[in-house]
This record gives C-alpha cells, structure tokens and sequence, in this order.
C-alpha cells in the first residue's frame, strides 16, 4: 500500500506542475496521501475540469462523486468534484465554492467534461439547491417534483403536515 | 407462536379448521354408530360455510410481490428454499389484481406513498397488509426524517404488525400464521369500506 | 377515419407514434423500486428515462444528527445486499480521517467477511437474475448456498443481513469457536456447486441467446459514465481497487480479476459469476494465514475526528462504493456524501437500451445488478 501512495505522491507533483501551467488561477495542495486539491472560483470551473481531463500520463477522466457540501458559517455552498485516473494512481478533487445568500447559486455544469456529473450535479441541486448552467437536463432526482425546499441545507426546517394513522373504517382509497 | 392442533403425522400444524369433522373419525361419538347416515353417506362433513370460507382462504393466501428495500431480501429468503412460504399456500402473484395480501417491506417514503396507496387501491377484495419490518411498522432507524412516513399505516390500513430488522424469517413466518388466524375469524357480511355507519354493526367480524 | 370491421388500411392511412410504457415502481423485476419509463417505437426502445427516489431514506441528513459510531448501523441498509463492504468503506473513511490505525487481525478478517458478503451478493444477483430471464429454479440453489454464507455470519455477528460487524478500529469481535471449520466445509462445498449452475444456467443457450450483444458498452463509455465493478470490467477495463488501490489487507492475497471484451450483458455476468471463484480463493488464503492479534484498537468513546474531509472507496460487489466525509471537530459528521455505484450504472441504462427490444430491458437490468437503497439513500 506504501508503493501506492508513492506512485499517487509523485503523480501529485507532476500534477501540480501541469496545472500550474495549464490553469495557473487554481490554488493547488498536495495532501499527504497523494490527493492534489484544487480550488477555483465558478466561472474557472470548466476551464481547470478541461486541464485535470488533460493531464498525461495520466488523464484524470473518472469522476468518482460530486459531492455538496453546505457551510452556512462561510455563507457558501461548496461543491467537490472527486477525479481519479482509470487506470492510474492520480487523484484530485476540484472545489469549487458558490454564494448561498442568493436566490440561485450557480455554477457551470461539467457534464461535458465528465458526463458521469449529470445525476451527481441533479442530486445536488435538488438536496442543495445548487444551479448547474448548461446541464441537459436539471430537475430533481431523489425527492419528488412538488417538493418544497432543499434538505441538505443546514437551515432547513421540516413543514409537512402530520400524518394519523389510518384503520380500516376510516381508510378512504 | 402457539400450535394448538396437531395431526398424527407430526408437528405440522393442522389445516383442518375446528369445527369440521368427518363423518367416519374414531372416537366420533356424536354420530350414533347404528345410524343410517354412517352407512349411506361415508365421507361426508360437516361444516359451517363461514368457517370453510376462511379456511380455503387462509391457507392460499397469495401475497404481491413489493419489495421495497432491506426486508424485501429477508422476504425472498423466506420465499426460498429454506423457509419455504409456498407450504403455506402463499405464493407471489406480481399483479395487485391478482393478490390477496401484501407484504410492505422496506421503508415507505413520500415519494413511494402515492404508489402504495394505488397498489392497496387495485387490489380486490377481501385484502390484507402485513406491514414487515421496522420502517414498515414505525419509520425505523429512519423515523422523523425530511422524506421518510413513519409507518405504512399512515398510508394503508395494516393488519399485522412484524417488528425486526429485518425480522428473521422465522418472525415473517409467525406474522403470517397470525394472518391466517386473522383470516380465519372473518365474518361472511360485507363490510363496505370507508367509514360506513354500517361497519359498526355487531357480527361485522372485521376488528 | 372509423374503424369498422370491414376496414383494411393501406400504407399511409396509419399513423405511428413513438408510446411510454411505464415500468414499475412495482415490477417483479426492477430490484427494487425504481420507475423507468421507456420509450418504444412498436417493439424498440428508443430511450429508457430512470426515475429514482423511491427509496429515498434521508440517510446523509440522518447521518448528519448521529455520532460516527452510530452511523455504523446505518450504512448497513444502503446496500442491504452487501452490508459488509459498505461498513467497510464507511469505517476506514473515519479511520483515515482519525488517523486511526487499525490491527493486522481485524484487516484480515475484514477481507474475510468482504469476500463471503461478496459471494453471497453475487448469488443473490444470480439468482434474481435467473429469476428475471424466466428460470425459476436457480433462484432457490443460489439462496440455499447464501443460507451457508448467512449461517456462518450469524455465528460471527448475530445478524442475518444488516450486520453491524465492522467497528471504527477494527471489528466488532473475534471468530467464535467453530467458525473456522465451517467455513472450510463451505469452501470444500462450493467450487462443485459453482460449477454445476454454471452448466445449468451460464452455459445455456437460452441465456447465452438473451445476453449476447444486449446491453453494449464501450470501454471508453463506461470510463466516462463513471461505471465500476463488473460493469466496467465487462466492457474490457481491467481495473479492481482490490488488486489496484489494495485496502484492508488485500495486498497479501493472490487472486485473479476477470474482465469481458464486449461490454455486453452476458460478459458482465460471466465476470459477476467468475468473480465467486476468486472470492473462494482468497477466503482459503485468509483462512491459512490469519494472524493473531487484537480486533478492535483503542478509540475513544466520543470519537472528534479533526477538522477536513476524504474520500475513501472500496470495491463492492456492485463497484466503487465511496465515502466523502467531511469533519468539523466535533463527535458528529458534518457531512456524509455516499458515493453508489449504482447510481453511476443507471446514467449507463439508456446508452444500453438504445435500439433494443422491450424484452430486452429486463436482462440490462439485472445485468446491472442495482440496488436502489444506495441508489437513493
């Protein structure tokens, strides 16, 4: 397992490099298990997907998850898009954080980049309430389409009417 | 899990109602043995069509197949080799139209509800839900979450509750000899669903 | 135009029409509930649109107001087929966020359970595929030898599905008397009966008639949808985090990776189905190899992992189960992102239909092998 997070950890350098040519307004970190970081602002966001799906040797072309995470103290919602190289030992995860105190906090979706975020990204506009522009087909996905609000938030607040339970003289079908 | 009646073969619990007898059992004392009727009509018994009725019914009962989540896997299982349900009459039939009852197993959600309801709508008369399973009965480990009902009995109206989770097989089993006990004590009159006044009359078996 | 009984069309008098059939969220064999809507052209499917979240259980929100060692028992009913694989991906996302390092014995006997859940997974899949394509029978075999598999866990942990087995630190509890045994005459058992639904079912050609050429994926399709596991391995990728990004104690074990060229249904379930003999394999290694030791390390009863996250991920019987976990310092999650390979295999469900017959939809599916409890949490 050692070798592995050898391989990862030089892998990681060679990208950091690359994006410091490639996408040279990213903030990149190596962590110690080999995971390179990169943060870029919203409108950066397709532009270093396109630089990490560049990378060579090892083009990180898998996109693992799409993950929201939502951090009222800051007032944003970041979005983590986990990568991988298949085959490959390259990992990275671009961070892409939005405004949550307006209406429609919104990013450019990257399916055309990794068409695997097309349900990750419909998830998280549906638990989050995070906008994709460009993505084909933005609707939820999990809950239904008459429901209200978005649950993942932090601040979100429960407000469905109680049910009772129903016996069979009172059942009406 | 109780079993009362045994046949002479065994341990299998006896399918045959109480109440029913034949004609020609040793020990029938309530026939007089010089009497007519033993010679001229062997193999005849006597019964009461209630009691017929819920027996024919209670030992084919056919359960929908709906499986929702964890408890479904438990459900086939007990449907499988080593708990046979078919012993007991019941087999699947993927059609509402075509079941007798229905096993709810999995949690039931805001989404899945609607569906439910309209399942539980096609089915015929007379039906039957055996809600198996934590979610099913309460909301599980799940209860009081943003999309979760806690319990298909808010959606349906249940008629055994199988707690677990998932129960074992051993407990579906049990849960669905109680809904054969059930079955057995309904009445032949026909109770209109839908709060109708006239569900309230005594010899409605419905409880 | 009225249709009476004397009508005889010519061309051109009839419209046709693209219609909807809707299948399911009740369907003998849709695994679960899932709604998929498919658009047919007379007997061809045009486009196959899944609709999900019938099972939608609030399991991140849920996850959220519980303590690390809680969640344990609720990851457990995402994938209610696999249980193990899941804890295990969940417990070394906490591990690695702890820095928790957790003992020799406990990694071997996680490879242990990982690879018995692997098979009775995949005979679960077996059998309710058979089901699905109309054999009856290789349902029951398969679900008497996962009874085998599920004695042998109730002897370990107690339960019979969702188990609870694995602990933040190692297990729950070392192998009770007997188990080793046990798990020697399963393996002795085993191979036989592999073999012989292999000649019942596998090499049937009713099977191989259903399967062949249904359902294609290129390599380079499956790569970019984000398929894992079998269904990316059926396509021609050879790539299993088991072998490739070893976890738990997976490096020590020899065991082969089997991987299809064509991408079609019946390469994935040839792979689903080969990949029972290797999970044999490394349980016999296990077996002979097993250290002694401790199966649980010390962590504290309040667990505050540091602030940060990762992303941790494991190979399932389905595929690439990932957990993204994200920590604030205190004994809660701050966030549990479940990343589910059948999530990712459904976006591949209309590239497979595409083209085919409506009967046909019925063999993709299973061949996916979906669980819709990780699929909509």
């Amino acid at each position: 397992m050692s070798g592995m997070t050898d391989r990862r950890l030089s892998a990681a350098r060679a990208l950091r490099d690359h994006l410091a040519r490639a996408a040279p307004y990213a903030e990149t970190d190596v962590r110690p298990d080999g995971e390179v970081v990169v943060r870029v602002p919203p409108d950066k966001a397709v532009a270093a997907a396109e630089a990490l799906a560049g990378f060579r040797p090892h083009p990180l072309n898998y996109l693992s998850c799409a993950s929201g995470v939502d951090r009222p103290d800051d007032d944003q919602i970041e979005v983590v898009y986990t990568v991988h190289s298949l085959p490959g030992p390259a990992k990275a995860s671009l961070r892409v954080r939005v405004d949550r105190k307006t209406e429609r906090p919104s990013l450019p979706s990257l399916v055309q980049v990794w068409p695997a975020a097309d349900y990750h990204e419909r998830e998280i506009y549906d638990l989050l309430g995070v906008w994709f522009e460009g993505h084909p087909d933005l609707r939820r996905i999990l809950l239904a389409e008459t429901f209200q609000g978005h649950p993942l938030r932090k601040d979100f607040v429960q407000n469905r009417p109680p049910r009772r339970r129903v016996t069979r003289e009172d059942y009406q079908p | 899990m109780e079993l009362k009646r045994r046949c002479g073969r065994g341990d299998l619990p006896c399918a045959r109602p109480e109440g029913m007898r034949l004609v020609e059992e040793p020990g029938d004392h309530s026939i007089p043995k010089d009497s007519p009727l033993r010679r001229v009509l062997p193999g005849v018994f006597i019964a009461n069509l209630q009691q017929l009725l819920n027996w024919g019914r209670k030992n084919s009962l056919w359960y929908m197949t709906f499986g929702i989540a964890c408890c479904a896997i438990e459900m086939m299982a007990t449907g499988a080799s080593r708990w046979d349900l078919d012993r007991f009459g019941s087999f699947f039939r993927a059609s509402p139209r075509q079941a007798d009852f229905m096993f709810i197993s999995g949690t039931i959600n805001e989404k899945m509800a609607e569906a439910v309801k309209l399942l539980y709508d096609q089915m015929a008369e007379p039906k039957w839900v055996l809600a198996m399973g934590a979610c099913a009965c309460t909301g599980g480990p799940f209860a009081g979450s943003y999309n979760v009902v806690d319990g298909v009995d808010k959606i349906i109206p249940v008629d055994v509750y199988v707690p677990g989770c998932p129960p074992r097989p051993e407990a579906l089993l049990d849960g669905l000899l109680r809904l054969q006990k059930l079955v057995a004590r309904e009445g032949l009159e026909f109770v209109p669903r839908g709060g109708a006044a006239a569900a309230g009359e005594e010899g409605g078996a419905r409880s | 135009m009225t249709i009476t009984p004397e009508f005889r069309p010519a061309p051109g008098d009839l419209e046709e029409h693209e219609f909807l059939v809707n299948m399911g969220p009740q369907h003998p064999s849709t695994h679960g509930v899932l709604r998929v809507i498919l658009r047919v052209d007379g007997e061809r499917l045009v486009d196959a649109i899944p609709d999900i979240g019938f099972l939608h259980r609030c399991f991140e929100k849920v996850a959220e107001g519980w303590t690390y060692q809680q969640v344990v028992p609720l990851t457990d009913r995402l994938d209610y087929v696999s249980a193990m694989t899941n804890e295990l991906a969940y417990v070394m996302a906490v591990e690695k966020l702890a820095g928790i390092e957790v003992p020799e014995r406990a990694q071997w006997l996680r490879v242990l359970v990982a690879e018995l859940q692997r098979i009775a997974s995949h005979l679960v899949w077996f059998g309710t595929f058979a089901l699905d394509l109309g054999a009856t029978t290789p349902f029951l075999y398969a679900i008497r030898e996962r009874e085998h598999i599920l004695d042998l866990f109730e002897a370990l942990c107690g339960a019979r599905l969702t188990y609870s087995y694995m602990r933040i630190g190692g297990v729950r509890g070392d192998l009770p008397p007997g188990f080793v045994g046990k798990t020697r005459e399963f393996l002795k058992l085993m191979p036989s009966r592999l073999r012989e639904y292999e000649n019942l079912f596998m090499r049937n050609r009713i099977f191989e008639n259903r399967t062949k050429g249904i359902g294609r994926v290129t390599a380079e399709e499956a790569v970019a949808y984000g398929a894992s596991g079998p269904t990316l391995r059926g396509s021609g990728v050879d790539w299993d985090l088991r072998r490739d990004e070893p976890y738990s104690a997976y490096d020590r074990f020899e065991f082969g990776v089997p991987v299809g060229q064509s991408g079609d249904v019946y390469d994935r379930a040839v792979c689903r189905f080969k990949e029972m003999y290797e999970s044999l394999k490394i349980v016999e290694q296990v077996l002979d190899g097993l250290p002694e030791g401790d199966v649980r390390a010390k962590v504290p009863r309040v667990l505050k992992p540091p602030a940060g996250d990762v992303y941790t991920r494991v190979e399932s019987p389905r595929g690439e189960v990932g957990v993204y976990l994200v920590s604030d310092g205190g004994p809660k999650p701050y966030r549990v992102k479940w990343r589910a390979p059948s999530f990712a295999h459904l976006r591949l469900l209309p590239v497979m239909a595409k083209g085919h017959m409506v009967a046909d939809i019925v063999a993709i599916i299973g061949s996916i092998d979906i669980i819709l409890g990780e699929v909509d949490r």
